[in-house]
């Protein structure tokens, strides 16, 4: 079992200092209002979970809202799509400029509105000298457990359960989130398990190629449940909190640390741990 | 050999490359089937997988010679059908698409799947789409996709 | 510019592999297609009936070298041994492709039909224009990627003789559930017969090592220590047995270090002498 957290958004007062964010909206004639910002849809859904946010903050049909794969010379610098940031601190952003719109909203007029970031009034600011003050705005928040069978004539693991419950704050959209819970925790568990990377006697990476750098198939874990947990945070969009990186984060420490109780209580401490680790310590015991 | 003939998404044509070329290649490059994704050419993920007969198969891992007098479905064809639409539909409903990449061939596996299993267990949706990496999902969504579209078919498979 | 043959009987492939030797010969592409050899000409067998067939005599099992394992998996006459096996190969896609003709010609100790067919004693039917021959598998293999397979040759079909069906063991070690090359495959198989005093004595025990050298790995001469024994005067020999295997096994490194692959072929060794009673 692992109990572990992970910072959400860029570390200390980077946002503030480096990143400097600008998110804009722009409201065409017609009604229809268009998201610009940088971040990139990869799969996590903003250009689903960004128009929600804003058609819910103005009161219209989320088919009124939408936003285009970014093009950088059309859009703002809203800052880069890491660090578990987009949706709490862009979001947040968006939310803030549909405020905006919303109070000014013309009829039939063509209208653009910005927003600039700025550092939560409670943070205190983080300093890299001494490494003090505030690394994160807030954090978010991972309990995995993992069962394991082994199998003690080849180091073969059988996942019998794992299970999963994250706060990453309010789900802006929960089908969206829980596929971001359900594949990091899956890479998480890929990563404990099987996805070693050797070295050739040069140093070259010997895993070049999928059947050399196993991920998790659809029959690896099929027990895997997922639960949300929310604790809200105050500057992040209706309460959301970072998502990407937390469910990947804890499943190692969850996963190895069966692996010791079904070894018989022995200490670990590298992953991925795999089925030729497992042989090479149970040949320990024996002797 | 003069020419390959087969039917791609039921049209016959005919093929006038080479025997040894690989079918992938040909399907996006020749046919502009451009749902068929390059993932690996080892066979190693799934995402060039196409029908061919009504099996599902890597296209990376078949040469043109081998698909002589074959009829080859990808995607494109898939779509014009009624149990594209169920699994489209069931996909959609629960999110098991995040960047899509794997996706096609996904959809076709679950086809392949269904047509042997049409009432389906865990277990046989798992190993239908064993083939068939994704790095995004976990596969829990898409597995209770095709288990969605199984019940709600009513006789599709 | 379309090259390649594309034969509907064996007669004309064996013709035209007597004719251009050097064209390569395709079944189900797997293996052949991850190569990707855009200069070779394909002798392209996928389409012949008259290699996928799974039949039986009174002494053998036989499998045609077009027939998948998908095909295999289905039929009611393919022994258990071999299905153990052939479920575990890859994925459905791979499985629906792939051959027992190419999984041979392949020439890998990690091809995991080929591993239950050194186990079964299995014999490989090859013809020539010249006629056929039938060769036993661990004959056929002379080492890594080395086959008895001339290039006027095709392996046409696999014997799988009915007398060395009996309680086996089988396990494969993969890097994952799905889509894995074997690290290490075990095979196990065996045979009992009633000796003139009417006791059942081991006819046949055939532990067979896969995946763990350039070719798969079987000692018949350790085999003959328990033969003619019966299972309890096996068993008090169990340890020089198991010990002779520790002295013969040599493997070679790859994904996994030769010390696990070792240890994991001996584990294995033991679990199929223990599921035979031995």
């Amino acid at each position: 079992m692992s109990l572990y957290f992970h910072g959400a958004g860029f570390t200390g007062t980077g946002e503030r200092d480096t990143i400097k964010a600008t998110a804009k909206l722009h409201k065409y004639p017609d009604g229809t209002v268009e998201v610009l910002a940088s971040n990139g849809e990869i799969g996590q859904g903003l250009r689903t979970t960004f128009p929600k946010i804003v058609a819910n903050e103005l009161n219209i049909p989320l088919e009124k809202v939408f936003y285009n794969h970014p093009d950088t010379a059309r859009v703002p610098d809203s800052g880069p799509t890491v660090a578990s940031r987009s949706l709490m601190t862009v979001g947040e952003l968006l939310r803030h400029a549909a405020v905006k719109l919303r109070s000014d909203w013309k009829e039939g007029e063509d209208q653009v509105v910005t927003e600039h970031y700025k550092q939560p009034d409670f943070m205190i600011d983080f300093d890299m000298a001494t490494f003090s003050g505030d690394a994160y705005p807030t954090y978010a928040w991972g309990v995995n457990a993992i069962e394991v069978e082994l199998d003690t004539y080849t180091g073969l693991v059988k996942i019998l359960g794992a299970y999963g419950n994250f706060d990453v704050g309010t789900p802006i959209d929960w089908n969206i989130v829980m596929g971001q819970m359900e594949g990091g925790f899956l890479q998480g568990i890929g990563y404990a398990s099987i996805e070693q990377i050797g070295y050739d006697k040069t140093g070259r990476i010997r895993n070049r190629s999928f059947s050399d750098y196993l991920i998790p198939t659809a029959m690896d874990v099929p027990n895997m449940q997922c639960l949300l947990h929310v604790e809200k945070y105050p500057y992040g969009p209706y309460g959301a909190k970072g998502a990407g990186e937390l469910p990947l984060v804890g499943a190692a420490g969850a996963y190895v640390e069966a692996m010791e109780q079904a070894l018989g209580n022995v200490e670990l401490h590298h992953a991925p741990f795999t089925a030729e680790d497992a042989i090479a310590e149970l040949g320990k015991e024996a002797e | 050999m003069d020419e390959i003939r087969f039917t791609l998404n039921g049209e016959a044509v005919a093929y006038d490359g080479s025997a040894a070329d690989r079918l992938l290649d040909v399907l996006r490059d020749v046919y502009d089937d451009r749902s068929v994704k390059c993932g690996c050419k080892e066979g190693e993920c799934g995402a060039c997988a196409v029908l061919i007969d009504g099996e599902l198969v890597n296209s990376c891992m078949v040469a043109m010679g081998a698909v002589d007098g074959s009829a080859v479905v990808t995607l494109e064809g898939y779509r014009e059908t009624d149990r594209f639409r169920a699994l489209d539909k069931a996909f959609a409903e629960v999110t098991a698409v995040q960047c899509g990449y794997c996706i096609p061939g996904m959809v076709l596996a679950a086809e392949a799947t269904l047509a042997k299993h049409p009432h389906p267990t865990d277990d046989q949706i798992r190993e239908g789409l064993s083939g068939n990496l994704c790095r995004c999902t976990g596969y829990n969504a898409i597995a209770q996709a095709v288990a969605n579209a199984a019940e709600e078919a009513n006789g599709l498979w | 510019m379309v090259d390649g043959f594309v034969p509907t009987t064996v007669e004309e492939a064996l013709e035209l592999k007597a004719k251009f030797p050097e064209l390569v010969p395709y079944a189900g592409g797997t293996d052949l297609m991850v190569e990707n050899r855009p200069e070779v000409d394909y002798l392209f067998l996928n389409r012949l009936c008259d290699l996928k067939h799974v039949t039986e005599d009174d002494e053998h099992i036989r499998i045609g070298s077009g027939v998948t394992f998908t095909k295999a998996i289905a039929d009611p006459l393919v022994p258990q041994v071999m299905k153990d096996a052939l479920v575990k190969i890859a994925a459905p896609a791979i499985r629906n492709a792939g051959t027992f003709g190419g999984n041979l010609g392949n020439g890998s100790a990690k091809a995991d039909s080929v591993l239950v067919e050194y186990a079964l004693g299995a014999l490989i039917r090859v013809g020539s224009v010249d006629g056929d021959r039938t060769v036993p598998v661990h004959e056929f293999y002379r080492g890594r990627k080395q086959l008895d397979l001339a290039p006027n040759e095709l392996i046409l079909e696999v014997l799988l003789p009915k007398a060395n069906l009996g309680p086996y063991y089988y396990e494969k070690v993969g890097g994952r559930r799905a889509l894995a090359i074997s690290r290490v495959a075990f095979c196990g198989v065996l045979t009992t017969e009633a000796n003139a005093d009417g006791n059942e004595v081991i006819r046949s025990i055939s532990p067979s090592f896969g995946a763990v050298s350039g070719t798969v790995l079987r000692f018949p001469e350790l085999e003959r220590q328990f033969e003619g024994l019966t299972r309890e005067q096996a068993a008090k020999q169990r340890l020089s047995f198991v010990t002779a295997y520790e002295d013969h096994l040599k493997l070679t490194e790859g994904r996994v270090s030769a010390a696990y692959r070792r240890q994991v072929c001996l584990n294995l060794l033991g679990a199929f002498l223990d599921a035979v009673g031995i």
